[in-house]
């Protein structure tokens, strides 16, 4: 069925988490063509806080892809370096993947159409599909994802630069050079973060005991020094970002992979759909 | 300029038009621009002042002048590796960032710092050791004293002159690092 702006009206929005936004680039063509289905039709929203967490796990690794096609002539080679090199490799072998769907497929290694695919996807191409709808909806009267920035994220409209011939990206979150709005946005939400420190002893597994904890003690110490600009920086407001996301979807249900979800959104009165694997 | 003109048989213009023609070459590619055009300039007006008390010959004013704007260039250039690196120092925990400087600033070394580096074979033998580190260096495994370097090291580039006791000292900091 076509969509139209009263298909859209008809059903709460999505709020597009980032491990959806990351599939919808990387993820397997099923796993693509489901969130597709999924998001056809539905007013769509996101964050700067997603945005971020986006460019950090995939513009800023594509950046790297894109330095070791330019160290290593071979397929092999590069394949050999992504394994012996990082402790994660996941992220890196999707994109990997994914530029080889887009360009050769199963044909031969063509580095230089490698090489600049990956420069397009750095230079605007990942980040338009952040906030593009599927074709399926090109008719709607809502011509993209509508991002919100109730934490005023610093980091997330932060460009790739070019200085002396290389890409650059800063991702990185310094609590004391960064004047976001994500304390004042968690001393406000204090009741959903007392919630999931109830609910820690009555945790039915120890994952989500472990979720719920990292979370709380990051709230907790900046409660107990009465600072919250604690929360800020690079660790703790990652250890914080699920929550945060969670929170900052307000009513539209959130869309997700990510298992940590179904242990926050219940105790914060939030709705979520995961997407998960067909085994 | 031949090897047989002295400094009274050329003009100012002629001397000019060598410097512009080497600074063209050095500026072939827009990656490798050492010293912006005004600041080319200042360096021509420089060297006008010596040309008016010369006290060396045009050749070796020439070499010198040359030499200058190379380790001003790599200078710049090293800086950004420098910066670079305290980045990913501060931010330890991204492998990410860790692997795009490490790779980024060979990069850098092998494809723009090279090419300038005329100023001694220690400098070129330096060089040759930090490519070397640079490639055996993972960021899953490296650590911030290996970094740190790596850092020092890179940093020895900028210097005017690297004695051979500098060098042997850093080949064996290097070598450490895998």
């Amino acid at each position: 069925m076509p969509c139209s702006p009263s298909n859209e009206r008809e059903q709460p929005p999505l709020f597009l988490e980032t491990t959806i936004q990351i599939e919808r680039v990387v993820g397997l063509p099923e796993r693509k063509e489901a969130i597709k289905n999924r998001i056809a039709c539905r007013c769509l929203r996101t964050s700067t806080l997603v945005l971020r967490e986006f460019k950090e796990r995939l513009l800023h690794k594509c950046i790297f892809l894109l330095e070791l096609v330019l160290r290593y002539e071979h397929r092999a080679d590069v394949e050999t370096a992504i394994s012996q090199m990082f402790s994660d490799t996941k992220i890196l072998l999707q994109l990997w993947a994914q530029v080889q769907r887009e360009t050769i497929g199963d044909g031969a290694y063509d580095r230089e159409l490698v090489i600049e695919t990956l420069k397009s996807y750095i230079e605007g191409g990942l980040e338009k599909r952040f906030c593009g709808k599927p074709k399926a909806s090109v008719a709607s009267c809502i011509p993209s994802v509508e991002v919100s920035n109730d934490t005023s994220c610093e980091i997330a409209p932060e460009e790739v630069r070019i200085e002396h011939g290389f890409y650059v990206l800063n991702v990185y979150c310094n609590r004391r050079k960064v004047n976001c709005n994500l304390p004042a946005f968690i001393e406000k939400h204090e009741n959903a973060f007392l919630a999931m420190q109830r609910r820690i002893p009555n945790a039915k597994t120890k994952d989500e005991r472990d979720e719920l904890s990292k979370i709380v003690a990051v709230y907790q110490d900046a409660k107990n020094r009465n600072d919250f600009n604690r929360v800020k920086g690079q660790r703790n407001c990652n250890t914080l970002s699920d929550a945060t996301i969670a929170l900052e979807a307000r009513d539209a249900i959130i869309y997700t992979t990510d298992r940590d979800f179904e242990y926050i959104c219940p105790v914060c009165n939030r709705r979520f759909i995961r997407e998960t694997t067909k085994d | 300029m031949s090897e047989k003109e002295t400094y009274e048989d050329i003009s100012f213009q002629q001397f000019h038009k060598v410097l512009q023609e080497a600074y063209a070459k050095l500026a072939s590619t827009p990656e490798t621009v050492p010293v912006s055009p005004e600041e080319f300039e200042s360096c021509i007006n420089t060297l006008n002042k010596l040309w008016q008390a010369p006290k060396a010959s045009p050749k070796d004013l020439i070499s010198s002048a040359l030499s200058s704007l190379a380790r001003k260039s790599i200078k710049d250039k090293l800086d950004w590796i420098d910066e670079r690196f305290s980045a990913a120092i501060e931010n330890f925990e991204n492998e990410t960032e860790l692997g795009l400087t490490l790779l980024q600033s060979r990069r850098m070394l092998r494809e723009q710092v090279w090419p300038l580096c005329m100023i001694s074979p220690c400098h070129e033998r330096l060089l040759t050791f930090l490519i070397n580190a640079l490639d055996r260096t993972r960021p899953k495994s490296i650590t911030k004293s290996q970094l740190n370097v790596l850092k020092e090291n890179i940093v020895l580039l900028a210097e005017k002159e690297i004695t051979v006791e500098i060098l042997e000292e850093a080949e064996y900091a290097l070598l450490t690092i895998e």
